[in-house]
């Protein structure tokens, strides 16, 4: 079993929509599960059908999970999220959070060919700890610069971790004029981060059609990325200060 | 509320328990994987304004059905006595409950057993919930 994490670093980029939007491509050909680790933030039961709740069965060495069973657009795909088992708010104590992260990676029975995880934003210890179980890992970015600065914080972590990454996804890319079909790009035309872009999606109502070929592509040519510590970092907060100066400036 | 009447609760549920564990269970799946943890020792703390109530729980092997035990727990499960009441009245839901943290699970696997529990009570709350609740 491959695991892909779906990451970003900021909040709102759509992460879930893209992870199952991968869950869904991934499934016209392979076994998929898909696990929502955003826990206090969990909402990717509302993008899948659920036609099978989650059950609990025994084994020799203890409690096993087996996931619900859900439907995207018609494919079959394994799935499992907190909100199965309430859609209230979630308050628990911290580590918590990677505890369940753990538990629901461990004790799950997992039998597909790739587990998407529909990570949280931040560098939190549920981040990390599902980074632990990682084989591969995808970005949701935006052009926004606030969302390349966290972006790069995830992307140094993945640095750290020498988790490989496949790529990113840019999300809300541009629109698409519904009168004369011109792409409307709304931010500045640069790419977030420094990793192959798979694919730009535009806005859109509903789940984005992604190309099978691309993301297989960039899932077999994933690789880790060395990164001097800060340096992107620094690199874009000075960025973002000379852009701030030049705006007060008059000349941007 | 007293330790002697948080003590008297339980002790009325641990009589109970011949629904769930008996030769006629009112739910065949709850009395099954109740029975997949022969052994295994629950601490259950009950809080409230004088201290805690402990107490460790141990489904005997022999007798299939859950006793007092000294045990070491492998599960400790905390929660406070308005919240231990509110589940037993079934004016709280043990899946919220959970999630929110009232109910807080520790120990080895302590998230997926909590699933386990929340399971249990979603199939057992018909019974749980008083039926005179229902007229109103």
């Amino acid at each position: 079993m491959k695991v892909i994490a779906t990451v970003s670093g900021k909040g709102g980029t759509g992460k879930t929509t893209i992870s199952v939007a991968i869950a869904k491509t991934l499934a016209s050909k392979h076994r998929v599960g898909l696990l929502d680790i955003d826990i206090t933030g969990a909402n990717a039961h509302k993008l899948v059908n659920v036609v099978e709740p989650y059950d609990i069965t025994s084994s020799g060495d203890g409690i096993k999970i087996v996931p619900a069973k859900a439907e995207v657009d018609g494919r079959q795909i394994d799935f499992l999220s907190i909100a199965l088992v309430s859609e209230s708010y979630v308050g628990w104590k911290p580590g918590q959070h990677g505890d369940f992260v753990e538990q629901m990676l461990t004790n799950t029975d997992w039998d597909v060919d790739y587990l998407v995880l529909d990570a949280p934003p931040g560098t939190h210890n549920d981040v990390i700890r599902a980074l632990d179980y990682t084989d591969v890992a995808i970005f949701t970015t935006l052009r926004h610069p606030l969302a390349k600065l966290d972006a790069m914080r995830t992307f140094e972590l993945l640095s750290d971790m020498e988790v490989p990454i496949a790529g990113q996804y840019i999300n809300m890319a541009y629109v698409v004029c519904p009168k004369c079909g011109e792409k409307i790009r709304i931010f500045k035309d640069e790419v977030p981060l420094p990793v192959p872009v798979i694919e730009e999606i535009p806005i859109t109502d509903g789940l984005p059609e992604l190309s099978y070929d691309k993301l297989m592509k960039a899932i077999k040519n994933a690789k880790v990325y060395k990164v001097k510590k800060r340096s992107f970092i620094s690199r874009t907060l000075v960025e973002m200060f000379l852009r701030g100066l030049a705006h007060v400036k008059g000349e941007d | 509320m007293s330790r002697e009447r948080i003590r008297e609760i339980i002790n009325g549920l641990l009589k109970l328990q011949d629904m769930v564990l008996g030769k006629n269970p009112v739910d065949p799946w709850v009395k099954e994987r109740v029975l997949d943890n022969i052994g295994n020792v629950a601490m259950i703390q009950i809080i409230d304004e004088d201290g805690v109530v402990a107490e460790r729980l141990k489904l005997d092997e022999k007798t299939l059905r859950i006793v007092r035990t000294n045990e070491k727990p492998v599960h400790v499960i905390t929660m406070h006595v308005d919240v231990f009441l509110d589940l037993l009245s079934g004016d709280l839901d043990f899946k919220d409950a959970y999630v929110n943290g009232f109910v807080e699970f520790r120990g080895k696997d302590y998230h997926t057993h909590a699933m386990l529990w929340a399971k249990a009570f979603e199939r057992l709350r018909k019974y749980i919930r008083p039926k005179f609740r229902r007229r109103w």
